[in-house]
């Protein structure tokens, strides 16, 4: 399938807050309770559509093991986008943002958009942390906030496609080198260069395991 | 002029050579491993529970004591932090629900059992507690890494495996079973502590084994070897040796994989991690993790060992001729779990030479899930095993040849007994 762009993102965050519930939530839209523990890197791909133009997200689903971050880290180069996941009813998962946080910047290019999530939305009852602390913290660290629920799928699209349409934002500003492919972005094999697709918002499509 | 002679390189270690006296596997198809039935008294002595010279007798005794040592260690981190004697949960997961309720049963059943006992095993149980509350005096935990190595384990281990028919219906209990192993595992090796991949691990003991006391053991022997596996600097190294031998035995793939996007071999990590759990069907996982802990065809193992030893002597006795007492080159580091991961390599090499960056890797990995076979590809391991010692040989005996002109005859004769071991 044909694209405009190709944006690599990156799922960071501690073990167990719902990264992969997110990916494939946003891949193969449905939820699987217990997913099997991610080691090392997983991927998920899917095609959107900003603004008449169609691109194909490229997602790294990371392990959220600490002793291994080492080897994790060595995924952050090239990435365009990165979630950063904590769950809304474990504090520790938000204390630990900083320590990712820093971990991301220091090994990804500047430019990379961040897209902090509370993830588990649904479970309202048991939340820990305030919907306000994120959005502070989003705040304070130059990021764009969102709570969602892999579980019921609130907010997802809008998660992962918001955090394309900044990029896309970036690259019109021109903040973006596309040619340099370390920025996490690739330009499509056929560049559409007629708005003929017209179809905006998201048309999403699941676009497995293919090639890029 | 000696050489190890692909005999001794053939030969077993102490643990198969116990593991022999269990009935093998079923086919001659097979190739290795134990049968099923047996792999649970098998691994008792494979992993160093029990020793190989021990009496039925004296196992009796010793699986008391284990069990009380057991008792008494997570009894002491239980009192240490009461609020994690139960598993966090919340309440999303109905599974895990009647994980904890199974488990609860276990539990009352396993005290009633207790109570039930003879006043002379009490008396002798109780002898035991006191030995180990003596033992384990001293030991002192550190709070919050304890804490944050429990966050964990309550994060993973209800993620383990639970496809597996071990954890099913009322065997979801063992879910919790393995929480506790790991935990009290973690209590009492703060420098190892628990890291991803631990679960699945101890879950294969805890499986085979049916036994909390026999399995916390069993991987804690286990892990006084390979622990290192399960840090980062520790795996670096197992990632960098299967790179080198890659490049001993495929040249051409070793530089392709090396090309610009794709330096590293992370993408083998969770293959070396895990042990290819992911990638062989369950059974034959359990197989290939029995095969490569009975030190089958590694370069290090006791009969090697004594092999060199034996050819150092001889040399030092016979002629004293040069200094250059240098064996054949071979690598000891190479273990036979980086032959089979260099097989699956090999075996794949034109879709491998047909990727061109890290993400063609990673989905070519990700595709082999489940699709390998475990009986051929030991024996492409085997094969790659056997012609990378001959080629280190060769190497040796030429290098060696040239230094030493006159001795061709010795030559020839060390070439002829090659040959006819192989």
């Amino acid at each position: 399938m044909a694209y405009a762009y190709l944006f690599k993102y990156i799922i960071i965050g501690d073990t167990g807050v719902g990264k992969s519930c997110l990916l494939l939530q946003f891949t193969d839209k449905r939820f699987q309770p217990v997913h099997d523990l991610t080691i090392g890197v997983e991927f998920g791909a899917r095609m959107i559509t900003i603004d008449g133009k169609q691109i194909k997200l490229q997602i790294w689903d990371t392990a959220g093991q600490e002793s291994f971050r080492s080897i994790t880290r060595s995924y952050y180069r090239g990435a365009a986008g990165a979630l950063l996941v904590y769950d809304i009813t474990r504090r520790d998962t938000f204390n630990h943002l900083t320590t990712w946080l820093e971990d991301a910047r220091q090994h990804s290019n500047s430019n990379m958009v961040i897209m902090l999530i509370g993830n588990k939305s649904d479970l309202e009852s048991r939340r820990e942390v305030k919907k306000e602390e994120g959005e502070a913290f989003a705040r304070e660290h130059g990021l764009i906030f969102m709570e969602t629920s892999a579980k019921t799928a609130s907010n997802v699209e809008e998660a992962f496609i918001n955090t394309a349409k900044e990029i896309y934002e970036k690259i019109q500003e021109g903040v973006f080198d596309i040619n340099n492919e370390a920025n996490g972005i690739k330009i499509g094999p056929q560049h559409p260069t007629t708005s003929s697709i017209l179809t905006s918002g998201q048309g999403g499509q699941q676009a497995g395991g293919g090639c890029c | 002029m000696h050489i190890p002679s692909l005999k001794t390189l053939k030969s077993t270690s102490r643990a198969s050579y116990y593991i022999r006296h269990f009935k093998s596997s079923g086919s001659a198809e097979n190739k290795g491993g134990v049968c099923p039935s047996e792999r649970g008294l098998a691994w008792r002595f494979v992993f160093g529970m029990y020793p190989c010279s021990s009496t039925a007798l004296e196992r009796s005794l010793l699986h008391e004591q284990l069990l009380v040592r057991y008792q008494a260690m997570k009894k002491k981190w239980q009192q240490f932090l009461p609020q994690a004697v139960r598993m966090h949960l919340n309440g999303t997961d109905a599974e895990l629900i009647a994980a904890v309720k199974y488990f609860d049963q276990r539990e009352a059943e396993a005290q009633q059992q207790t109570q039930d006992q003879c006043e002379e095993v009490r008396d002798r149980l109780t002898f035991l507690e006191l030995q180990a509350q003596i033992l384990f005096e001293r030991v002192t935990f550190e709070h919050d890494e304890l804490r944050e190595a429990i966050r964990i384990i309550d994060k993973d281990a209800p993620r383990t495996n639970r496809d597996l028919s071990y954890y099913q219906n009322e065997g979801l209990g063992n879910l919790l079973v393995l929480r506790d192993i790991l935990i009290t595992y973690a209590a009492f090796h703060p420098e190892v502590s628990y890291a991803q991949g631990m679960n699945d691990l101890c879950s294969r003991f805890l499986e085979v084994l049916d036994s909390e006391v026999d399995t916390f053991w069993s991987f804690s022997c286990y892990m006084e070897k390979f622990s290192k596996d399960f840090r980062a600097d520790g795996l670096h190294r197992k990632i960098e040796l299967e790179a080198a031998l890659l490049k001993e035995l495929d040249p051409v793939l070793y530089t392709h994989l090396v090309k610009d996007n794709m330096e590293s071999f992370t993408f083998c990590h969770r293959w070396l991690l895990l042990g290819f759990q992911r990638e062989f069907a369950h059974s034959d996982a359990l197989r290939l993790f029995e095969i490569l802990s009975c030190d089958h065809l590694e370069l290090i193992s006791q009969q090697v060992d004594r092999a060199r030893y034996q050819e150092r002597l001889a040399r030092t006795y016979s002629t004293e001729e040069t200094s250059e007492s240098e064996l054949p080159a071979l690598n000891t580091d190479f273990t036979f779990e980086l032959f089979i991961c260099a097989a699956i390599l090999i075996e794949n090499r034109e879709s491998l030479l047909r990727c061109r960056d890290d993400v063609q890797l990673i989905q070519f990995t990700s595709s082999l899930q489940g699709r390998l076979d475990l009986n051929s590809t030991l024996k492409k391991a085997e094969h790659h095993f056997y012609n990378y010692c001959k080629r280190c040989a060769w190497d040796y005996l030429n290098g060696h040849c040239r230094a030493h002109r006159s001795k061709d005859e010795d030559f020839f004769y060390q070439l002829r007994s090659l040959f006819v071991l192989k």
